[in-house]
């Protein structure tokens, strides 16, 4: 017994290094959601800007503090540099948001970056991000499975 | 040699092994950590605990008999240690508190209350929520439903501790109820949410330091809910930070100001979005929650309730707009009591759960008077024992009075809310 208790401290250089795959959660079940990669881009509704979301921490998405890099760019791939960019998380399942309601983010190199912002409980939610500028308002949803 | 032994033991910890914590974490060395400075570690250990039993063994002449122990260390009562809690000083330390064998060798749930759990000790395996374990010889590995976090059964073996019946029939604690009358407790795409769910969180990891077991996803064994530990406690600091992590999004505020035929009228309304079960809940006889609402026109206040100083009980302060979530148990002749072997009923004021058939969102109103504020605050405070009940235990000679300074206060963060501006018509 005692070579036993001896004999595992400091394994883990023997564990595989990759997480195995693993199924949808239950939280989520069948629930259509996007399947995350960093850029991954959406057209606003309104046809005026593409929204991009450029990095994630944590990546993909998970429970808790978030905070995404985002890009906007309009109809010709320019950068949209000047609009007010915010993020609306929900969740449609619950009917609930979070407070605050909306999460502001703050313009640095061309790029838009949130305050964090909290992802509290596993289950699908939906970011919408929102854009206000000189070509006027646009929106896209982005729709994640939160595990937990 | 020492990866030979990490892939298969020499042999299977015997039963005493199997037993006591300290086992298990020579091969699960983070799980037991986070699980050291769990309520569930500490959970014969909490001196309010140690208290209520004391004086509850005394003044019901031991009728209470293992209701309180067979929750708080089971493996203690099931091993014949103890029958009662009271000789927890001559027990065996490897069986107190929640242990690990205490929920990864459960076999099946018998009753939904006091504790229903069951053991097959002829042939014990240890199951967790992995469906192939990594066989290494230290014990039989298994999975199974109840200690599957994605589940809907699992939340059947949290609950047969985590719902008290009285001798006298009060459905005291009624956590796993709440939650089963929840859309959580629904089999349904998006809305299913087991207690693991919300108090296990998952992260990539790997269940056990041995050779050969892959990263998987597993969660966490900290359990964070609202209770911390008095004493000195491992992982106090983590553990203060995860339940005010946890706390903080459970209920979403709303305000309106307006003026009415008979003067302003502040309005509050809360929506539990993130508890899965009533709030406050478990011992929610103990728990006080309330909501303090303040309004100026300038620098003048105008109103106020909700202003509870710290060692002071809610229901203590003169505080007629008082608003507060909680139960409150009465004997049978209808007084209020603190103690609940002296409990025939109780009246609860909790904030529901997301139900199916009814709503989670409670409002009231304020009619402040004349004058119109331009500021209005509101806050969301919760206490996970108040001091009447406390006080009640130090008068009896059962608490020590050093501990109530150990009582926390906590605000639900986002339960916050501010308006400013231009009172209008109401429904305008």
């Amino acid at each position: 017994m005692f070579a036993f208790f001896i004999a595992c401290a400091g394994a883990d250089s023997a564990h595989s290094e990759e997480p195995e795959t693993t199924t949808t959660a239950a939280i989520c079940g069948d629930v259509a959601v996007d399947s995350w990669s960093a850029g991954m881009s959406k057209p606003g509704s309104a046809g005026l800007y593409q929204f991009a979301i450029v990095a994630a921490d944590p990546a993909p998405p998970d429970k808790g503090n978030n905070s995404w890099t985002l890009a906007v760019t309009d109809a010709g791939g320019a950068p949209v540099t000047d609009a007010t960019v915010i993020v609306t998380p929900f969740m449609p399942e619950h009917n609930h948001g979070t407070n605050p309601e909306t999460v502001a983010t703050t313009a640095s190199d061309g790029q838009y970056l949130t305050e964090p912002f909290n992802l509290f409980m596993g289950g699908v939610w939906e970011l919408t991000l929102s854009a206000a500028g000189s070509l006027g308002s646009d929106a896209a949803v982005f729709s994640f499975c939160i595990e937990g | 040699m020492w990866l030979l032994a990490c892939v298969e033991a020499e042999e299977p910890l015997d039963r005493a092994a199997l037993l006591d914590p300290e086992s298990c974490a020579e091969c699960h060395p983070t799980q037991h950590e986070q699980w050291s400075g769990s309520m569930h570690a500490y959970a014969a250990q909490d001196p309010i605990f140690l208290a209520m039993n004391a004086r509850g063994q005394r003044e019901t002449d031991g009728a209470l008999g293992d209701l309180c122990i067979n929750c708080h260390a089971p493996m203690a009562v099931r091993e014949g240690q103890t029958t009662d809690g009271l000789n927890l000083d001559e027990v065996d330390p490897a069986l107190l508190g929640v242990t690990c064998y205490s929920c990864h060798a459960v076999v099946d749930v018998a009753a939904d209350h006091n504790n229903g759990l069951e053991y097959d000790d002829a042939a014990v395996v240890l199951r967790g929520g992995i469906e192939d374990p990594v066989h290494t010889g230290a014990h039989e590995s298994g999975q199974g439903a109840l200690h599957d976090r994605q589940s809907l059964e699992s939340a059947a073996m949290c609950g047969s501790c985590h719902d008290v019946v009285t001798p006298a029939g009060v459905n005291l604690e009624r956590t796993y109820a709440e939650w089963s009358a929840t859309q959580y407790a629904v089999a349904e795409d998006g809305l299913q949410q087991t207690c693991g769910n919300c108090h296990m969180d998952g992260a990539d990891g790997y269940a056990a330091d041995v050779d050969g077991v892959p990263m998987r996803r597993i969660h966490d064994h900290s359990f964070p809910a609202v209770d911390i530990a008095f004493t000195d406690f491992p992982n106090h600091e983590e553990m203060v930070a995860a339940v005010q992590e946890r706390l903080d999004p459970t209920v979403l505020p709303f305000l309106d100001v307006c003026t009415g035929a008979s003067g302003v009228e502040i309005t509050v309304g809360l929506e539990n979005v993130a508890a899965g079960h009533g709030f406050p809940s478990g011992a929610a006889q103990d728990r006080r929650a309330w909501v303090q609402v303040q309004a100026w026109a300038g620098d003048t206040p105008i109103f106020s309730t909700g202003e509870v100083p710290e060692g002071v009980a809610v229901h203590d302060v003169e505080d007629p707009d008082r608003w507060t979530f909680g139960d409150l148990l009465y004997d049978a002749d209808g007084n209020k009591v603190h103690m609940f072997w002296e409990a025939a009923s109780y009246v609860s004021s909790q904030l529901p759960g997301l139900a199916p058939d009814s709503g989670n969102h409670v409002a009231r109103t304020w009619i402040v008077g004349e004058t119109p504020p331009d500021r209005v605050e509101v806050r969301l405070f919760l206490r996970p024992f108040d001091f009447d009940m406390l006080q009640s235990l130090v008068d009896s000679g059962d608490l020590d009075p050093a501990w109530l300074a150990e009582v926390p206060t906590w605000e639900l963060r986002n339960g916050a809310i501010r308006w400013s501006g231009l009172v209008e018509p109401c429904g305008g």
